[in-house]
């Protein structure tokens, strides 16, 4: 190889080091999780899942016993990530779960910044028109704040991505 | 447990099928301003030895009509220059990467051309690039680009070039 393509080499190749996969820990997570893996395995990535954890706004007026329940939901939060984790270094060790709690666009983008990520990857599968009203998708929101490339994908059984594919 | 079964399923194919993008359709902006950046696309493109495909838009300039049809010439002269333009690009990624070919959209920024091209290609991957200093979103409008997460089946990898990439970053870590 001549120095030009060493040059040529250097500056085409993608470097991702660290692939952050938000994932909400509903049932389409791991597929979510299983697609990030695919990329992450090409390129030798290290794969941090993500879960923000959204008080519901409600408990801002609870009393004791709705802030126990909120403690309650948090910490099972924690556990299914951890799970999720644990199921997924058991078929790739490069994978760690960080648990979050606020504004899940805001802390995806922070974390991201805080690990350096290399790319986003976020599931979406709000289709349904409330969905879309509400803007209960995070994939967009995350993008308009994101420092590094977001990778979108629909997170469907139609999808191009469905299981079978992997 | 499903996940293990996908994860079982993919070591085994590392090797032997490592390749799942084969077509990688980017967005180019061919406006006269613009700031184009494939090197997010090319790279990807390089790595999975995919085909690249770039899709330029140009949106016609806005002159009035007249009788004598010279407002068909300016339409014409424009939509030629955008051709050369997306040409030059498409020759600047064949450099990097050689399966680089052009689509050529004779309007201004569709969403549905973009969905309706991934899904003639039968694309992989979509590639919009996006820089902070052209608006961010001045290309790609702020609906349009939720419009196109909301509704392509194609993932959509959103790239930024390093640059802004860099500037984000601080401003980021300043907050």
């Amino acid at each position: 190889m001549n120095y030009l393509d060493t040059v040529q080499e250097q500056t085409t190749a993608l470097r991702l080091k660290t692939i952050l996969v938000a994932v909400d820990l509903s049932s389409h997570s791991e597929r979510t999780v299983t697609y990030a893996i695919s990329i992450a395995r090409q390129f030798g990535a290290s794969l941090k899942l993500i879960h923000v954890y959204v008080p519901p706004t409600s408990a801002e007026f609870g009393g004791q016993d709705m802030y126990r329940l909120l403690e309650k939901d948090r910490d099972d939060a924690e556990t299914r990530l951890i799970n999720l984790a644990g199921r997924i270094q058991a078929g790739y060790p490069k994978c760690e779960a960080i648990f979050v709690t606020g504004d899940p666009d805001e802390q995806v983008t922070r974390i991201a910044s805080l690990l350096r990520a290399d790319l986003i990857v976020v599931g979406r599968h709000h289709q349904t028109f409330l969905g879309r009203f509400f803007k209960l998708d995070q994939a967009p929101k995350i993008l308009h704040r994101a420092a590094c490339p977001v990778l979108v994908w629909e997170d469907d059984d139609k999808g191009i991505w469905a299981e079978s594919k992997i | 447990m499903k996940i293990q079964e996908a994860l079982t399923k993919q070591s085994n194919r590392r090797g032997t099928s490592p390749q799942f993008c084969k077509n990688i359709l980017a967005t180019v902006d061919l406006s006269k301003d613009a700031e184009v950046d494939l090197d997010t696309a090319t790279a990807l493109a390089k790595h999975y030895d995919a085909d690249l495909w770039l899709l330029g838009f140009a949106s016609q300039p806005t002159v009035g009509t007249d009788a004598r049809g010279l407002c068909r010439y300016v339409w014409d002269g424009s939509a030629r220059r955008a051709q050369t333009r997306l040409w030059d690009f498409v020759l600047q990624a064949r450099e990097r990467h050689y399966r680089t070919f052009p689509l050529f959209v004779g309007e201004a920024y569709n969403t549905q051309e973009v969905i309706r091209t991934a899904k003639r290609l039968m694309a992989d991957l979509i590639v919009v690039p996006v820089t902070e200093t052209s608006r961010r979103f001045g290309s790609l409008e702020e609906v349009q680009a939720d419009e196109l997460l909301r509704r392509s089946a194609t993932p959509v990898l959103v790239a930024v070039p390093q640059g802004s990439r860099n500037e984000k970053d601080k401003k980021e870590s300043w907050k």
